[in-house]
């Protein structure tokens, strides 16, 4: 007995369409932005074997290629720019696996706003706050969704569709390429140069100051502002970072190994303000607070020479050792 | 897909892997890396088996803070994307397992997946070398997709179709090879990259990053990602074979065997190339991909485009 061509049809819809559903439901309830990416991706494939099933080969060819490179493109994005891409800080994947319920609201996370400093609040709980998903945001994007998604229901509901009784061409790309370039020419011309002129827009914005010059002019205020004795010259500040003994006064490549200059930091210069990435913020705060006592109102000097006296933290001019602060 | 057409698909994947580690085994030991030709001689071509045989009896590996779901899933989703790839590749006139309208395109969109296979496998480890290997094959997909659709996109400019049977059979006369050097030259190199063969193998790059993607697994699922890789090879050089020389065709011998005779030819080309390159940086990489490559393909367009017109004249193309 051969099934029902119709039975056949709703199962494979039901299928995908559930698949579809739930992967877009895993998305958002993960903790991993990599597994939320790849739950969106899925989300995104079941779409296309539905198009399959309504034998829309080419859409839904384009719909899987796509979403697969472009989904990769984003996991690529938030792997390299994100601090903590699996979920829960410090790369560690294997915990969010282990948090109970559904829905960001239900992972027995505090309440969104921030503990008082000094509160004797668990500092993991204080991590999860940080989180952009467990913020007090859940009780109005709560009510908003559920209206969003009743009027999308009422709109694919109440209009009776146009039906057709023709069968789809087998040869959409022909179809599709000829309405590409008559019909639709104008449209087509002008997203392709709107998305190169983003590219180029988003290129622009995003270029890093690679000219040696610029980054040296921004570089300069802050070493000459510098207190204390200065043993070099202002006019020789590159170096090799193999060869100390190569000084130039302007950037270039070493003539001894072809490596990039370097802008030599002079002696005294303050030490660069530590930035902790990843660490939980309470760890900040105190680095923070530590570095603003040292820097109260006390002199440092040179374990080995005592004459060598400075109002900042650095090396001894005379022979490189970190200065300790005066008793 | 008839089981005749599943079967097909099957051994096509086995065989081409199958050449591609001898072949790549017998290189490697001209490169010295294993014991030289002269004193292994055929036998280099029988290691990889040796090798398969010794990791099929080995018990999977387990890790200590794995993505699970993510770890296993690696080679699953790359095996069964590189099987799916072998579907439309015609051995010889009537002898392909599925004849798709949109053949060619359906090829490079399915191998899209082995990638997310690939990345899944080095993310699932939760290590840092594996990050950076999972970082590698994301930037490879997306290096080489639009330069692979531009440089196999000329066979369809003159075949008019984007069928694999009909790409072949609009070669009687001419290759597309001869038609269209710039196509191929491009293929050449992207067919690299989605094979991550030598120059570009990043993300399985070698000591730097502690063997790469993959480099967890142990027993079956070892076995299954060198398969996997090596079949990958066998599919990118077997379009090649569609696309640029003319399929099955070729008098005399059957055609199935000028089929496997080119693709071997082509194999042996590509997998000769770590005798005479060295392996790239990855911004190396992506300046072959983005600043060569793509400009090159895009104006490569143009030219086939052009070239379209005297080779109608001359009825070298229908």
């Amino acid at each position: 007995m051969t099934p029902d061509a119709g039975l056949v049809a709703w199962v494979v819809f039901l299928v995908l369409g559930g698949i579809s559903v739930f992967a877009a439901i895993g998305m958002t309830i993960t903790m991993s932005m990599y597994r939320a990416g790849l739950a969106l991706m899925l989300s995104f494939l079941a779409l296309a074997g539905l198009f399959f099933q309504l034998g829309a080969d080419l859409v839904g060819l384009v719909q899987v290629m796509m979403n697969v490179a472009g989904m990769s493109l984003m996991i690529l994005f938030m792997v390299m720019l994100m601090m903590d891409p699996g979920g829960e800080m410090m790369w560690d994947m294997a915990r969010q696996m282990k948090m109970r319920g559904i829905g960001a609201y239900k992972m027995g996370m505090p309440s969104g706003t921030l503990a008082p400093p000094g509160s004797a609040r668990d500092p993991e709980a204080q991590m999860m706050v940080d989180m952009a998903m467990s913020t007090g945001q859940v009780r109005w994007a709560l009510p908003i969704s559920i209206i969003v998604t009743v009027a999308l229901a009422v709109v694919v509901v109440r209009p009776i569709w146009p039906t057709t009784s023709q069968a789809p061409s087998r040869d959409a790309v022909t179809v599709v390429g000829e309405l590409l370039l008559s019909k639709y020419m104008i449209a087509f011309e002008g997203a392709a140069l709107l998305i190169v002129s983003g590219i180029v827009a988003a290129v622009m914005l995003g270029r890093r100051e690679t000219d040696d010059r610029a980054v040296a002019r921004r570089a300069t205020p802050s070493v000459l502002a510098a207190d204390g004795p200065r043993d070099v010259p202002t006019s020789e500040r590159y170096t090799c970072p193999m060869h100390p003994e190569v000084i130039r006064d302007a950037p270039g490549a070493c003539p001894k190994c072809g490596m990039t200059l370097e802008l030599r930091v002079a002696p005294n210069a303050d030490p660069p303000p530590l930035v902790v990435h990843g660490g939980r913020p309470d760890q900040e705060r105190k680095e923070v607070v530590m570095m603003t006592d040292n820097a109260d109102a006390k002199t440092y000097t040179c374990p080995m020479h005592a004459e060598v006296t400075s109002p900042s933290a650095g090396k001894c001019p005379k022979c490189g050792m970190t200065l300790v602060p005066k008793a | 897909m008839t089981i005749t057409g599943a079967l097909q698909v099957v051994v096509l994947a086995f065989g081409g892997a199958a050449l591609a580690a001898m072949l790549s085994s017998w290189f490697a030991a001209w490169r010295g890396l294993r014991p030289p030709p002269y004193r292994m001689g055929l036998a280099a071509l029988g290691a990889p088996f040796a090798r398969g045989a010794r990791l099929l009896t080995r018990p999977p590996r387990s890790l200590a803070k794995p993505d699970r779901l993510l770890w296993r899933s690696g080679p699953i989703l790359a095996a069964s994307s590189v099987l799916l790839a072998y579907a439309v590749i015609p051995l010889g006139p009537g002898i392909v397992p599925i004849d798709l309208g949109l053949g060619l395109f359906y090829f490079i969109v399915i191998l899209g997946p082995l990638m997310v296979g690939f990345m899944n496998a080095g993310w699932g480890v939760n290590g840092k070398f594996d990050v950076v290997a999972t970082v590698r094959a994301a930037a490879h997909i997306v290096a080489y997709e639009v330069t692979f659709g531009f440089a196999v996109l000329g066979a369809p400019m003159m075949a008019q179709t984007l069928s694999t049977v009909g790409i072949v059979e609009a070669q009687q006369r001419v290759w597309f090879a001869v038609l269209q050097p710039g196509s191929f030259a491009i293929y050449v190199v992207s067919a690299l990259f989605i094979a991550y063969r030598h120059p570009f193998d990043l993300p399985f790059g070698g000591p730097e990053i502690a063997g790469g993607v993959g480099r967890e697994y142990g027993g079956v699922e070892r076995a299954i990602f060198v398969v996997v890789r090596h079949a990958l090879l066998g599919a990118t050089v077997a379009i090649g074979v569609v696309v640029f020389f003319g399929g099955w065709l070729g008098p005399v011998l059957p055609a199935p065997l000028w089929f496997i005779l080119k693709a071997a030819l082509l194999m042996g080309a590509f997998t000769a190339l770590p005798l005479v390159l060295p392996r790239l940086r990855l911004d190396q990489m992506l300046t072959v991909a983005w600043k060569g490559l793509l400009p090159f393909s895009l104006a490569n367009i143009v030219v086939v485009g052009l070239t379209t017109f005297p080779a109608a004249a001359f009825g070298w193309i229908p």
